[in-house]
């Protein structure tokens, strides 16, 4: 099974997730999203690496070149 | 086969129940709902979607490029916003049992009814004024009476609905003791109508005021008593009173002048101060925007968290000065004959000495200080952790004598006009 394929399809709703989660922090009075929108960069990073070293693996050692 | 994902269905039905929900039962005040809960439909949606996802995966099924794609997202952006300013709107109203998103207020219509009252304030020494919603205006005068007039507006489906809100928020003058109380009772009423009240209050000029309230601006002239505001959200204008203490959590500009006592502001917004005069201490606690004040004679402490801090004591002697920000930029014009210990900070930024000597200037790591001594006098001392220092020197001061004429007439308040007379009932 392809696991890059998965997780470039999770990408966008576990990015919508936490969008969600940091409205509620925001909503409850506890930090603002005007402070915590930078975790949704990293989440966005952290899914791109992930897709790549995936992508690497299911190609094997030579690493992707084709 | 890719199935259709449950979530747009979902939404229609959600956005559909809403709009029933808010027309049937008016009394549930759903958009104050929406504006606090909206997130969990982003969270609940990305869970829905994450789960869907995982499950056509287990299947074996073929996944989208996408979970979410680009119209979705910009219907998300959308969501953001409406919500963030649903919310935003929710906070600042903050209003039992109402509130009206994105021009749901256009709904309905306002209507009119006159507030008039008028009582002894004989041996009154202090007069408090609720107003939560509206404008109020307080004039000190000749006179033991306090004459209030104005209109309360109160917005409503129709007038039946008008009349029964304004029945149960009557203007009240009520008196304990040596304070006078003027409420115009709006938290009495908890129905959908907003009430809004306009007020021109008269009093005596050696009272002590104070107002609280929720929106609305204050404007407070001749009155030798303390001046004490507290409001959420407000506009406030000092000119001619005895001291000063203002807390707003929100304003869009707190003006002070010829305040003879203290002067106490905490709050965000705009501040504007000018002719503070007597051996008074102003401490400014500001979290947000400018500070510009003119024409102080006495210790000043200004604390800000972001914004810029301009001062020009126009007079002679000086007192301490101690103002810090931790970003934004300080500019100080000194009278050129002022004796002053000087001593500012930049840790990052810009500097420049305008004045020139005695005071000298220095680099230090990425800012620079300003330092220097004009003579025995008081200590000067600004700082700022980010943005420019600015010394200039104000040629325009004078000795003492010569620099403290009668402060001119003070313009009228620019904000607040005069009240129109509120039209008769009937006339709606």
């Amino acid at each position: 099974m392809n696991h890059a394929n998965l997780l470039t399809a999770l990408r966008g709703p576990v990015l919508l997730l936490v969008l969600g989660l940091l409205f509620v922090m925001d909503q409850s009075g506890g930090v603002q999203f005007i402070n915590t929108w930078p975790a949704l960069i990293i989440v966005y990073g952290l899914f791109r690496l992930l897709e790549s070293l995936a992508i690497k693996n299911s190609l094997g050692p030579t690493g992707g070149a084709q | 086969m890719k199935r259709a994902s449950l979530i747009a269905p979902l939404i229609l039905i959600l956005i559909g129940v809403l709009f029933l929900l808010n027309n049937i039962r008016p009394d549930l005040s759903v958009w104050r709902v929406v504006a606090t809960y909206w997130p969990w439909v982003l969270v609940g949606w990305g869970a829905l979607r994450i789960v869907e996802i995982l499950y056509s995966w287990q299947a074996g099924q073929l996944l989208p490029k996408a979970g979410v794609n680009g119209g979705e997202w910009a219907f998300i952006i959308f969501l953001c916003f409406f919500g963030a300013g649903a919310s935003a709107a929710g906070r600042v109203t903050n209003w039992p049992g109402n509130l009206r998103v994105l021009g749901w207020d256009m709904m309905g219509d306002t209507y009119d009814f006159p507030l008039h009252g008028e009582q002894s304030a004989d041996g009154v020494k202090k007069i408090v004024l609720e107003n939560l919603r509206g404008d109020a205006r307080l004039v000190g005068g000749d006179g033991t009476l306090v004459k209030v007039d104005g209109r309360s507006m109160i917005r409503a489906i129709d007038r039946q609905s008008a009349e029964r809100a304004n029945k149960q928020a009557p203007l009240a003058i009520s008196r304990q003791g040596d304070i006078l109380y003027i409420r115009t009772s709006q938290e009495r009423w908890s129905g959908r109508e907003r009430l809004t009240a306009e007020l021109d209050i008269a009093v005596p000029r050696n009272v002590a005021i104070e107002c609280k309230g929720r929106n609305g601006d204050f404007d407070v002239t001749g009155v030798t008593g303390a001046v004490d505001i507290d409001s959420d959200n407000a506009g406030v204008r000092l000119n001619d009173v005895g001291s000063a203490r203002i807390e707003v959590r929100r304003s869009d500009v707190v003006r002070a002048s010829n305040v003879k006592g203290t002067v106490e502001v905490k709050g965000r917004g705009e501040i504007d101060g000018d002719d503070f005069t007597g051996p008074a201490k102003i401490v400014v606690r500001s979290q947000s925007r400018d500070i510009k004040l003119n024409n102080f004679t006495q210790a000043l402490e200004i604390e800000l968290d972001r914004g810029d801090i301009e001062l020009a004591p126009g007079r002679l002697p000086l007192s301490a000065i101690d103002a810090r920000t931790r970003s934004g930029s300080v500019t100080v014009s000194m009278p050129s004959k002022a004796a002053f210990q000087l001593s500012a900070t930049t840790k990052r930024g810009e500097y420049e000495n305008a004045f020139g000597a005695p005071l000298s200037a220095d680099q230090q790591d990425r800012g620079g200080v300003i330092k220097g001594s004009t003579g025995t006098g008081p200590k000067v001392n600004v700082s700022t952790e980010r943005g420019s220092i600015t010394i200039r020197r104000n040629e325009i001061a004078t000795p003492s004598t010569a620099l403290t004429p009668a402060p001119p007439e003070p313009p009228a308040s620019p904000k607040l006009p005069a009240l129109p007379k509120p039209p008769k009932p009937e006339d709606q």
